[in-house]
């Protein structure tokens, strides 16, 4: 698996987790799911599966609607303060909801379209439309806030 | 693509992959190299020993039996059988099992990553002493006298000095979030220039087994994330799992030295200090993040966490 390829799985689980230290986490359980299941170790969706397997586990581990550590929960921790740095648009984009950014992040930076993505989440395309509209309604919502202060 | 989406996969491009993150196949093939570097480099005199740190990596690579007993120095006399705290030139290594104490004490190590960094001769074991947790440390690598503070400000109390053994006293909460004391390992990998970039790791599964019926009660998994700079890299992760009809609930790890979990506590609101007792014994102070009807959620140190999953546990508000 080549670096570029880890690449765009760590961008995949920042989206998912907003929260680079778990990214990387979730990022060594999906290849691992990927090499222990025999999966094609070339394959981006299938990593990007395997990676929100990894992460759904992680919420689902810690039911009961008591706590998930793995879910943001909205406080901007140190290691999520990285993402802050990289770009100033984090903090915005960590105001969104983890599906939200997740759609965001499969149409605008892997070019999936909105019926790939329900196809590949299990996700109806009519709902991954609705994620993706409402996010980006966020995010400006949340630029425009911004520029006013 | 408009300025809004422009922007976002700008920000998401933005993210890198940290420089040291430990790509799987990529580390393996490095530790390979590294691996041989190092024992063409020790050559024939050396052999042994890089054969003794490294033979059981290999078995471990190889889904042999993990465990390896490890003799301790003697110092280590008086400390009881059962779990204890081990850290190794300055890695944190989680709870493992003393199974014979005394001169010529066993260590029963379920992780071959620990004989990768020359464990022997520089072992810190932890045990209570009340609120206090005493500590020694082998080759402190200062002169110190008993009652001597180390540090301006630093909780650490030299207890007794018992020649290159030094036992230090520090309170509880300032142990779990340690930089440990200074040490010097005679021999290990890090001493050959080669770093363990990426070692996570969670107490061994007994730290999550109710020992008088033997029920798990907690699940660790773990898998190998591979090679980094010849050492192996575990990666755990402890899921929570409800434990149903006890009073506790194991929720996660915030570090390899922090668990956190759901403990019963009366009257308790979020931000309250309490006192975490195991049969009414007081094993940790700490804060409570949540409060979920008569639940609070806390974190305590990883190390207790044997003791408060085999007895009756609660917290209380300190006033």
């Amino acid at each position: 698996m080549d670096r570029a390829m880890l690449e765009r799985g760590f961008r995949y689980a920042v989206a998912l987790a907003g929260d680079p230290v778990v990214a990387d986490d979730l990022l060594q359980e999906g290849w691992l799911r990927v090499r222990r299941a025999g999966g094609p170790a070339s394959s981006v969706p299938y990593l990007l599966r395997a990676i929100r397997s990894a992460w759904l586990d992680g919420r689902r581990g810690a039911s009961r609607g008591l706590v998930d550590l793995v879910e943001h929960d909205g406080v901007v921790g140190p290691e999520a303060e990285r993402l802050i740095e990289a770009d100033a648009l984090w903090a915005g984009l960590l105001t969104l909801s983890p599906i939200q950014r997740e759609v965001l992040f499969l149409h605008l930076v892997e070019g999936w379209t909105t019926a790939e993505i329900g196809e590949r989440t299990g996700t109806p395309t009519n709902t991954v439309q609705s994620h993706l509209r409402r996010g980006r309604e966020s995010l400006q919502a949340w630029l425009t806030a911004e520029a006013a202060k | 693509m408009n300025d809004l989406d422009a922007r976002i996969r700008a920000a998401f491009e933005a993210v890198e992959l940290p420089p040291d993150h430990v790509a799987p196949a990529e580390s393996r093939r490095a530790g390979w190299v590294q691996a041989a570097v190092v024992l063409l480099t020790l050559g024939v005199v050396a052999l042994p020993v890089a054969t003794r740190l490294l033979g059981p990596v290999v078995m471990g690579l190889l889904g042999w039996p993990a465990q390896v007993d490890l003799l301790l120095p003697a110092p280590f006399d008086g400390v009881p059988p059962g779990p204890v705290h081990v850290t190794c030139a300055g890695e944190d290594l989680g709870i493992q099992e003393l199974v014979r104490p005394g001169a010529r004490a066993r260590l029963a190590i379920r992780e071959p990553v620990m004989w990768g960094q020359g464990c022997d001769g520089d072992i810190q074991l932890a045990e209570l002493d009340g609120p206090l947790r005493l500590v020694r440390v082998r080759d402190l690598g200062l002169e110190v006298e008993p009652g001597q503070t180390l540090g301006a400000g630093d909780p650490y109390q030299v207890a007794a000095v018992d020649g290159d053994v030094t036992v230090l006293r520090m309170e509880v909460d300032a142990y779990v979030s340690p930089s440990p004391p200074v040490s010097r390992s005679p021999l290990s990998l890090v001493d050959l220039g080669l770093q363990p970039s990426r070692v996570r790791r969670v107490p061994s599964p007994e730290g999550v087994v109710d020992k008088r019926t033997g029920m798990p009660l907690g699940h660790v998994g773990r898998g190998m994330a591979g090679w980094s700079g010849g050492v192996v890299v575990t990666y755990e992760v402890m899921s929570g799992y409800p434990l149903e009809g006890r009073d506790l609930q194991l929720v996660g790890m915030e570090s390899p030295t922090r668990w956190v979990l759901w403990l019963a506590a009366e009257d308790a609101e979020a931000g309250d200090r309490l006192e975490v007792r195991v049969d009414g014994v007081p094993v940790a102070v700490t804060e409570a993040r949540k409060v979920d009807g008569a639940w609070a959620m806390v974190a305590v140190p990883a190390v207790e966490i044997p003791r408060i999953v085999r007895g009756p546990t609660r917290a209380f508000v300190l006033p």
